[in-house]
């Protein structure tokens, strides 16, 4: 517990930089006023529904990866990169406890950092508790799924953010939203439909059900923390 | 402590000095040892090659260490921080084996933490403090009193622990200096250092050279890359050469020194009555060349010190001189490292 303390305090702290800080800051914000400039032009349920929509798109879609990618891929990337890893991996502790400190060092931050604006955003943007609170949540399951994605991607990619938007736009944003099988393997997918069922707001016809969006995403996470465990046993550190 | 690997775990066939496929100057041939590895080996490479796609980085390196300061030497591009790299489990060889302070490094946990490594790179935790940084590496070592255990680390390296500043704003002798103590802080029994020298100033780099013997003489293994010759000739005598990926040599140095026997060796002579004493020594044949230097004393270069030795005393006696000093000039380090390396005379 000791080592998973002191490991969890370094990854923590290294990525709370003021530029990382600034760009979680601005994009809390400027979600916000998008949700509620949009949300303002309708009125009753047409209102929720458009702050769903938005906060989908934008706030499920873009602000939770994007956040998640600059903290997650940090972790452990810029340990790779500026080659101070070596210091945490030639220690006698186990290789999971550096992935799993790194992985819950980056939810600490990512999740607040984003279940509290995007669910600030829903419950003023639609006028509902209950819309907000469904957001958030599915803020903070995605969150988790992310941030697992994110820290696996530090220690696989040189340039991990560049590769990470690319998913995020391609993957996530792109193909599989055209094609309907693949969503079972979006992140993105599971938190939207997580956030309709949950705030009931809209139908929820074809949707992934609450338990298998939240299973999904801890599957997830669970499974890119056990492959970055496995990529730090047999990764060159140097 | 595990014995290191014995002939069914793929020692090599051939001896382990001076046996490898050519070095660059393949005259050295040292007297294979009676029993490989030596039991009281720390660390083995056997037969270790390490390759980076076409680039043969380091190519069937075999050697063992025994307790004591050994310093791996080699020219800018040799291989040796990736044979260090190797050595300390940060990189997988491409074929060989390793085996180091009971274990494999790569996987055994047991056996890396009873290494203590200094990396190459300069970059620590930037934004801890340096009690810290060695505070964590000891707890990550599961020491009982990490901060205690800590605090003598950088006590040690000559660091303030209550400096409040964060490495980052660290000198890079600083930092050196933090590196040193987080691979102290665990008491290991084989130290990896890496150019641990670089960024010191000279009085902290006389302080290291003497915590290294300490170590060495504590029965540590302390294996020390570094390039700054003169300082590893204050290691200790002990270096394992390596050139071009292969290992060009490993011993004591004035061993191998001795038994380049073919090579010219320049001695200086003091003696009375020099301008007869070169002379004889060149009719002798025993010298090849010889230069008066000043009224006191020759330079003489050899084909055989043995030789030489042989017949100075008794020319200086033929010629009524008085021999007053007889010193080689090539029996120092950097002699042998040049030669071993193929840099030329």
């Amino acid at each position: 517990m000791k080592k998973f303390q002191i490991l969890f305090r370094l990854f923590f702290r290294h990525q709370l930089t003021s530029g990382r800080m600034f760009l979680i800051g601005g994009f809390s914000v400027l979600l916000i006023v998008i949700t509620l400039a949009t949300a303002s032009s309708s009125e009753g349920p047409d209102r929720v529904s458009v702050t769903l929509d938005v906060l989908s798109v934008l706030g499920l879609g873009l602000s939770v990866p994007i956040v998640a990618l600059v903290l997650a891929s940090s972790t452990l990337g810029d340990l790779v990169e500026d080659e101070t890893l070596v210091y945490l991996w030639h220690r006698p502790s186990p290789r999971w406890q550096i992935a799993w400190s790194a992985w819950t060092a980056a939810v600490a931050i990512t999740l607040p950092a984003t279940s509290i604006p995007l669910g600030l955003a829903g419950w003023l943007g639609a006028g509902s508790l209950k819309v907000g609170l469904a957001i958030a949540l599915a803020s903070g399951v995605a969150s988790i799924a992310y941030c697992g994605l994110f820290s696996f991607a530090g220690v696989i990619v040189k340039k991990s953010v560049l590769w990470g938007l690319l998913y995020i736009f391609i993957w996530e944003g792109l193909l599989s939203g055209l094609f309907p099988g693949l969503s079972r393997l979006s992140i993105h997918s599971y938190a939207t439909d997580l956030a309709i069922r949950v705030s009931e707001a809209q139908p929820v016809n074809g949707l992934h059900s609450v338990t298998a969006s939240i299973l999904a995403c801890s599957l997830f996470a669970i499974g890119f923390v056990v492959l970055t465990t496995w990529r730090l046993n047999r990764m060159d550190v140097a | 402590m595990t014995q290191p690997p014995r002939p069914n775990q793929g020692p090599p066939s051939q001896p382990p000095v001076g046996s490898q496929e050519p070095a660059p100057n393949p005259s050295i041939s040292l007297p294979p040892p009676t029993l490989w590895p030596p039991p009281d080996a720390t660390i083995v490479a056997n037969t270790v090659s390490k390759s980076f796609g076409d680039l043969v980085a380091v190519s069937g390196v075999t050697f063992a260490v025994q307790p004591g300061v050994t310093a791996l030497l080699g020219p800018n591009g040799a291989g040796k921080s990736t044979m260090l790299r190797m050595l300390s489990g940060q990189v997988k060889p491409t074929g060989g084996e390793i085996w180091v302070a009971g274990g494999n490094p790569r996987t055994d946990t047991d056996a890396r933490g009873r290494i203590g490594l200094v990396p190459q790179q300069d970059g620590v935790f930037e934004r801890e403090i340096a009690l810290n940084v060695v505070k964590m590496a000891a707890i990550l070592s599961d020491i009982e009193d990490p901060e205690g255990r800590a605090r003598w680390a950088l006590d040690i390296v000559e660091m303030d622990p209550e400096l409040g500043r964060t490495v980052g704003t660290f000198s890079k002798g600083m930092r050196q200096r933090v590196k040193i103590a987080q691979a102290l802080v665990h008491d290991p029994t084989v130290f990896m250092m890496d150019e641990p020298l670089n960024g010191l100033d000279p009085r902290q780099r006389r302080h290291m050279v003497e915590l290294f013997q300490k170590l060495g003489a504590m029965g540590k293994t302390v294996l020390i890359s570094s390039h700054v010759l003169e300082e590893v000739e204050r290691f200790g005598s002990h270096v394992i050469v390596i050139a071009k990926g292969r290992l060009a040599a490993q011993g004591d140095f004035r061993d191998i020194r001795n038994l380049m026997d073919n090579q010219p060796l320049r001695v200086r002579v003091g003696a009375t009555n020099l301008r007869l004493v070169g002379a004889e020594l060149l009719r002798s044949g025993a010298v090849v060349s010889c230069t008066i230097v000043d009224d006191k004393t020759l330079e003489v270069t050899t084909n055989s010190i043995i030789r030489f030795r042989r017949v100075v005393a008794k020319i200086c006696q033929m010629s009524n001189s008085r021999l007053e000093e007889v010193t080689p000039l090539d029996d120092d380090l950097e002699s042998v490292f040049r030669y071993l390396t193929g840099g030329g005379r």
